[in-house]
């Protein structure tokens, strides 16, 4: 079985668990090529907070335009994050934004590595 | 659903509903009188979609003030410094008055009030489902 320690070292705690649960039904290769892909639709937390920070300038909810929530960043954008309480409020929760983009892309990749 | 006879394995297949899944995690804890230890508290609130939470507190602050009124205080952090512009502010009243019926104040007070409460209502359904799937999940990989 796969090591995530060793494929994926850049990510951690709730990611880590679901990624090492993912690599308990594949074998080596398939992990490695798991791997290749998640690195590459992966989005860093940190991007993401540094992302809604960018929200206090005046253009808010790119970060609800990069987890694939267009309709949320339209309505970020244009009523500037909801009077910045929405930006304030995915600024405690970007972890979780960004680990459930990161969760729907390795369902996704596994879900291909597995039929290929 | 069945009675909870202190076993788990007589869960044979694994089609849990939403309700099992619950309360299966607060039986074990309360079995196990730990509901109340701080480490369990905390694995339980880091469970719980803190933004579902917030929104629907916020959908639901909005279904009991009045919108006729005139206005008495606001969240708004550029409202209360004094800068009279704010592209967001109106959105509650604006809901408000949808809940109200009355479409048209709603869309004078601002124009994307209905679609927001269309699209904050969708992203809480997305949350609980994603939520209680995970609940399941983990229970399964907890408890078997």
């Amino acid at each position: 079985m796969a090591n995530v320690l060793q494929l994926l070292p850049e990510i951690m705690g709730e990611e880590q668990m679901y990624i090492s649960s993912i690599f308990k039904n594949m074998d080596d290769n398939q992990a490695q090529q798991f791997t290749n892909v998640y690195r590459t639709r992966r989005k860093d937390p940190q991007t993401i907070l540094l992302v809604t920070l960018v929200g206090f300038l005046g253009i808010a909810g790119i970060q609800r335009f990069l987890t694939d929530q267009i309709g949320l960043g339209i309505l970020y954008l244009l009523t500037g994050g909801i009077c910045m309480i929405g930006t304030i409020i995915d600024l405690v929760n970007y972890r979780k934004i960004a680990f459930e983009y990161n969760q729907n892309q390795a369902n996704q990749i596994a879900m291909m590595v597995k039929n290929a | 659903m069945g009675i909870y006879t202190g076993n788990i394995s007589f869960y044979g297949t694994t089609k849990y509903t939403t309700l099992d899944s619950i309360l299966i995690l607060s039986y074990y804890l309360q079995q196990n009188g730990k509901m109340f230890e701080l480490k369990n508290f905390l694995t339980i609130t880091k469970r719980i979609e803190w933004e579902a939470v917030f929104w629907i507190a916020g959908l639901l602050y909005l279904a009991f003030i009045n919108p006729y009124q005139t206005q008495q205080f606001s969240i708004c952090p550029f409202h209360n410094m004094g800068i009279t512009f704010c592209p967001g502010c109106g959105l509650g009243r604006s809901i408000s008055f949808f809940y109200h019926g009355d479409i048209i104040h709603s869309l004078k007070s601002h124009p994307m009030g209905i679609i927001a409460f269309f699209l904050i209502s969708y992203r809480i359904i997305t949350l609980s489902r994603k939520m209680f799937r995970n609940f399941h999940k983990q229970n399964e990989v907890l408890y078997g």
